[in-house]
């Protein structure tokens, strides 16, 4: 199915390819006797011909007259730049922008949060200001001693991989390189490929708004443990339609929520803008959120219905109020969306496109019998070949961000580093075979630095609560192993998260434990030569029943912490945060 | 080598995946990556009578099991509709026990001429040194319980979008 959906790809490609030379146009001048009086055009359809979305332009029009087009104002926080909506430098930072923990996990220099996202620290003053910024349209971000920067994509040029530049050109690889094309109407960006406007008669550029509901879990102030927020829909893709089939125009939503699609100029009964929660990086790994069409309940694990599709929504109108998709509608698999696409980029600034796709699950009322619950094969469904992704159902697991980048954590760890191989059922504050320890411990670690926050805040049977790695509370969550016992004893998942976290606040960047994970120590044969237990019921105290020792040689805490050690972090660190806890001398890592 | 300085050559040589037939690794099935349990210091449950009448003595059990059992205090609070009176029981208390592993509490409701539309809500939360936790707890008189999130979606019509089937969800109200 895959190869399929690539072959229409590049057949729409190479044909857009060809349209963005010569768009096929609707000639209004009038010329002859016979021909109606000139009708002009409008004001939109002057500023959509010169690709202007504000300010007003001098232009002359197909009957020949110079004309003053207006082309419209920005939304707050932007500003008109060449006729194009930019953001405003001086507008205030957005409330997600500012963290408290932000500065403590990004080094002096900066450094790269993913492929696209820049961060920084500013010193104003005494106080320091966390700053986000993503790269421009063909800008990945790269980072080197001197610190992180947004650099051209020019010498990564691979098969595929096309784009729009920011000042509205078609880019894309060819032969091994870059070739440029101007794009009379504009360059629109796809699923997977960027491509020349086609200029349809009868259209307008339509420059809209879409918004999601997003759940934020936090312990208030004001006592709130749960509320929503309205936050933009970035990176769906959105087709505009006319009737079943009559393809007019396509977009990416960008990270302010905006779009620019064609429209029918009169707005007709069968025109619809469909946006769907699926994208590919720069043509290599796919992103997605797939509805299972199941009704509520709760089935076993892979269950799906007849036609499992991905998550799309569709407004018949295209009015000027930003759209907004609700939780009743299912904003949840927008926010789910959100979430996949940082750890696919995260993954793709470490180890490049060659990675594997991830896939969500989602369906409303929906609950598979794992609860929340990755699983790392390949699973057909919906043609959504690659890695897939489970999340319960019902909202508050669904949509709890610590529970959707908890499962992301684990398409990290198996992108980045060993597969893993160890596992069942368990519970936080109770410890667990090694290798489940490090793997699980790790996810969570890994949803508290892409969230910048050590407070986990949960919701389970109808409680909510939250607990804090910094502080390492409550204090049976995260009982420490012991540094008598063996390396391979069993060890509380929990405890894994918060030294992690210790560990990256420490050297003020969670990067190098990410990249230990791809070191060779992570590499089998392991130093240990530990190898997976698996088992697939517990008792009542959350201990595991009938454990099968299986040959696969799993990772455990000691790998990783060979594989950091050997990488140069500071063994200091260790020292302090690890080995009064734990059997591990860093003067005795063994490196590869 | 830094692995950061890798990257732009990584991209280069990764030759983007679309051309293979898929990016799944070729791996032997694995376990499952089941999400942690995580225990919540406490669960509470509330029952009551499925089928009350006006003007009757309702009798409501709420059941506490501490799976953190420590002295952190735990405040319960009642709060209680228009018409209803408390007959037994308390409307707020603070709990210190460093011990029972359940507590239960029984409340008396008294109801008036009719069935209230609004529910008794029951909150028990904790605050402890860097962890806390609430549950709020409904009973609604026999009224069942609202599921917001499983009101059927409303669909337009299926589109075929680059091979792919697609139902979108209406957003138009």
């Amino acid at each position: 199915m895959r190869r399929a959906w690539c072959l229409i790809l590049a057949v729409t490609y190479f044909a857009s390819c060809s349209e963005g030379r010569e768009p096929p146009r609707d000639d209004p001048a009038c010329e002859g006797e016979t021909c109606e009086p000139c009708e002009p055009e409008t004001d939109v359809q002057l500023c959509a011909a010169q690709g202007a979305f504000c300010g007003s332009i001098e232009v002359v029009d197909s009957c020949g007259e110079m004309r003053v087009a207006h082309c419209g104002a920005c939304q707050e926080g932007f500003v008109c730049e060449k006729h194009r909506c930019e953001k405003d430098p001086e507008a205030p930072q957005e409330p997600g922008e500012r963290s408290f923990w932000g500065c403590r996990l990004v080094p002096p220099e900066g450094q790269c949060r993913d492929l696209f996202t820049l961060e920084r620290c500013v010193q104003e003053g005494e106080e320091e200001r966390y700053v986000v910024q993503r790269c421009k349209a063909g800008m990945i971000c790269t980072q080197t001693a001197e610190g992180a920067s947004c650099e051209s994509l020019s010498g990564a040029c691979a098969p595929y991989m096309s784009f729009c530049t920011s000042d509205g050109h078609l880019r894309f690889c060819h032969d091994g390189q870059f070739v440029d094309i101007s794009c009379e109407y504009g360059c629109t960006t796809g699923w997977a490929e960027a491509r020349c406007r086609t200029a349809f008669g009868g259209t307008v550029l339509h420059r809209g708004q879409v918004h999601y509901e997003h759940r934020v879990f936090k312990k208030a102030d004001d006592g709130k443990w749960t509320w929503v927020e309205k936050r933009p829909a970035a990176g769906l893709y959105v087709l505009s339609l006319q009737g079943a089939d009559v393809f007019l125009d396509q977009a990416v939503v960008g990270e302010d929520g905006t779009f620019e699609v064609l429209v029918p100029k009169e707005p007709t009964a069968d025109h619809r803008l469909i946006f769907m929660a699926v994208r590919s990086v720069l043509g290599g790994p796919t992103v997605g959120v797939v509805d299972p069409d199941l009704p509520p309940g709760t089935y076993p694990l892979l269950q799906t219905g007849d036609e499992p599709r991905y998550w799309s929504w569709e407004k018949s109108s295209h009015g000027d109020e930003p759209i907004v998709i609700t939780e009743r509608q299912g904003s949840v698999a927008v926010q789910i969306f959100q979430g996949l696409r940082q750890h696919v980029w995260l993954a793709a600034l470490h180890r490049g496109l060659d990675i594997p796709d991830l896939h969500a699950w989602f369906g409303m009322g929906v609950t598979w019998d794992c609860g929340a619950c990755f699983y790392p094969t390949s699973w057909q469904s919906a043609g959504a070949a690659g890695i897939a992704f489970l999340s319960s159902g019902e909202i508050e697991a669904a949509s709890n961000d610590f529970v959707i980048f908890h499962e992301s954590g684990h398409y990290i760890y198996d992108t980045l580093g060993p597969f893993y191989s160890e596992g069942g059922i368990h519970c936080v504050g109770v410890p667990t075979y090694p290798g489940q320890a490090l793997n699980e411990g790790l996810a969570t670690w890994n949803a508290s630095i892409l969230l910048k926050d050590p407070v986990n805040v949960r919701s389970s049977f109808g409680t909510y609560f939250y607990v804090d790695l910094e502080r390492m509370a409550p204090r049976e969550y995260f009982a420490p192993p012991d540094p008598r016992e063996s390396p391979y004893q069993k060890v509380n998942e929990t405890w894994v998260s918060a030294t992690a976290w210790k560990m990256a606040k420490a050297v003020r960047s969670a990067h190098p434990i990410y990249a230990a994970l791809y070191r060779p120590e992570m590499r089998p044969p392991f130093r240990s030569g530990y190898t997976a237990r698996q088992w697939w019921s517990v008792d009542e105290y959350c201990l595991p029943q009938d454990v099968m020792t299986t040959d696969v040689p799993t990772a455990t805490l000691v790998e990783m912490l060979d594989a950091l050690v050997c990488s140069g972090f500071p063994a200091e660190h260790v020292r302090e945060l690890v080995s009064q806890h734990f059997p591990y001398d860093p003067d005795e890592a063994v490196c590869k | 080598m830094s692995p950061f300085l890798l990257l732009v050559f990584a991209l280069a040589a990764s030759g983007a995946t679309c051309g293979q037939a898929s990016t799944a690794p070729d791996r032997p099935q694995a376990a499952l990556q089941e999400s942690a349990r995580w225990t919540p210091p406490f669960v509470a449950s509330l029952e009551g009578p499925k089928a009350p009448r006006p003007g009757e003595l309702v009798r409501l059990r709420l059941t506490v099991v501490r799976h953190l059992v420590d002295e952190t205090p735990m405040a319960i609070s009642l709060s209680l509709p228009d018409g209803v009176e408390l007959a037994e029981g308390q409307l707020e208390e603070k709990v210190v026990d460093a011990a029972s592993a359940t507590l239960v509490r029984e409340y008396a409701l008294r109801l008036g001429p009719e069935i209230p539309r609004e529910r008794v809500v029951v909150k028990v939360e904790q605050e402890g040194e860097g962890w806390g936790a609430r549950a709020e707890k409904a009973y609604a008189f026999g009224a069942p319980d609202p599921r917001d999130l499983q009101a059927p979606l409303r669909y337009g019509e299926p589109v075929e979008v680059g091979g792919h089937r697609i139902r979108p969800v209406k957003l138009d109200e």
